[in-house]
């Protein structure tokens, strides 16, 4: 199990290296079908899903025009249940059909959550009139992209297809990108995952049951979720670097945020915009009113990590976070209370962001019990 | 020249920067491959799905 991790890391390496040997013109094409050939060998469930799923946007594309919903509207549907219900498969003992490697069940519909935010972001982009109709060619390059299949993030296409043609060797870049690579696994592996997963945790005590013992444990996984992550779209960034791609960066300090608003525009940044752009606008522009807005993109932000009533109150708690801290802002200014710039300021806007964020565990699990 | 590299120049000469990062590499490549195996994390290959 922990070898394919690796050979993950080394066959991007391999397939990013031996690109820059073939003529200018293969090496897209070689790209995509290396990374295709590696999500085939490790999870050939989401490999054909993909594959499948990328035909069927190609179909909608170049298909009758027409500027109903119906057709968008049923493609996002199928998308969204096949990634619910694919989750569900993942985390099952029947998903061992899926992916025969005993232990490795759980890769078998691997970076459906991610890959499904790129079908959807390429359908309503294009209904929307924002993408033109996509060669077939360049949709497989996008979405069989190795890099970002497995971690994210969820890039677009409009500046992925427009370096393409682009693309060049560049020595600098290279070892920048390797040099991401590595500092990427240390956060990830190193810091997140042994010094706070392995190490850290085990000092929990074993009845931390009570609200301070979750919170303790909320606070934790906070921790380690956000060198993992951070270090995990690290290697994607470094990886695709390598292959001579800049894709767009998934966190920006968080921890440095203004309020709980600012925290969720700088973490996971490619998931928090893309349910801005095509949740929160479309319901602000129905509504006209934000709050239902900030809702819904919160619910939906929460229900993609997992559909569960635990999620989906995660989703309202953070809702109400960031409308109450923006509601606490107004009235502040209002006072003529404005916050200086430095350390001391600062320690107090993480102090509050932060005890909100770990406090939505045993809030929830206290209030709701067995229910969540 | 990666930003590691600049860093490390930034107080040493050229020459003695690059053995400085080939040995903190090193160290770091060596770090990783031990928790590797003392801890069989593979994450990266079902992270949230």
């Amino acid at each position: 199990m922990a070898n394919l991790a690796l050979i993950l890391i080394g066959w991007m390496t391999a397939a990013s290296l031996s690109m820059w040997l073939l003529p200018e013109r293969f090496r897209n094409d070689y790209f995509a079908a290396v990374s295709a050939i590696f999500l085939f060998y490790i999870a050939p469930a989401s490999a054909l899903w993909l594959l499948l799923g990328t035909l069927l946007v190609y179909a909608y594309m170049h298909g009758p025009v027409s500027h109903a919903v119906g057709r968008p509207l049923l493609l996002v549907a199928l998308f969204a249940l096949a990634f619910l219900a694919g989750r569900e498969v993942t985390s099952s003992p029947d998903a061992a059909l899926f992916a025969p490697w005993g232990e490795e069940r759980l890769i078998a519909l691997s970076g459906i959550a991610y890959y499904t935010c790129r079908q959807i972001h390429l359908v309503l982009d294009f209904w929307t009139g924002r993408l033109p109709p996509i060669a077939l060619r360049t949709l497989l390059h996008y979405q069989f992209f190795g890099p970002t299949l497995f971690v994210g993030p969820i890039h677009r296409f409009q500046p992925f297809a427009a370096q393409l043609p682009q693309r060049r060797f560049d020595a600098e870049r290279l070892f920048q990108g390797g040099e991401r690579v590595l500092i990427g696994l240390v956060f990830a592996v190193v810091i997140g995952g042994y010094a706070f997963d392995y190490r850290l945790r085990a000092l929990l005590p074993e009845s931390a049951t009570g609200f301070f013992g979750l919170w303790l444990v909320s606070a934790l996984d906070w921790i380690i979720l956000y060198f993992r992550f951070a270090g995990y779209s690290s290697v994607a960034i470094g990886l695709a670097a390598m292959a001579g791609l800049r894709i767009e960066e998934n966190f920006n300090l968080p921890f440095l945020a203004r309020d709980l608003a600012d925290f969720w525009l700088r973490w996971h940044m490619t998931l928090s915009q893309w349910c801005r752009d095509y949740v929160f606008k479309p319901v602000l522009a129905l509504t006209r009113r934000p709050v239902p807005a900030v809702l819904a993109a919160l619910i939906v932000l929460g229900l993609w990590h997992e559909l569960s009533l635990y999620y989906f109150l995660w989703g309202i708690w953070q809702a109400l976070g960031i409308v109450l801290s923006r509601f606490a802002s107004r009235r502040l200014e209002a006072w003529g209370v404005i916050l200086p710039d430095n350390p001391g300021a600062q320690l107090l806007r993480f102090a509050c962001i932060f005890s909100w964020l770990t406090l939505a565990q045993p809030m929830i699990k206290t209030i709701f019990g067995g229910a969540v | 020249m990666t930003p590691m590299l600049r860093f490390l120049h930034s107080f040493f000469p050229r020459g003695f920067a690059l053995i400085l990062l080939a040995l903190l590499y090193s160290a770091l490549i060596l770090a990783i491959l031990i928790t590797f195996e003392s801890t069989e994390d593979a994450t990266m290959l079902y992270w949230n799905g």
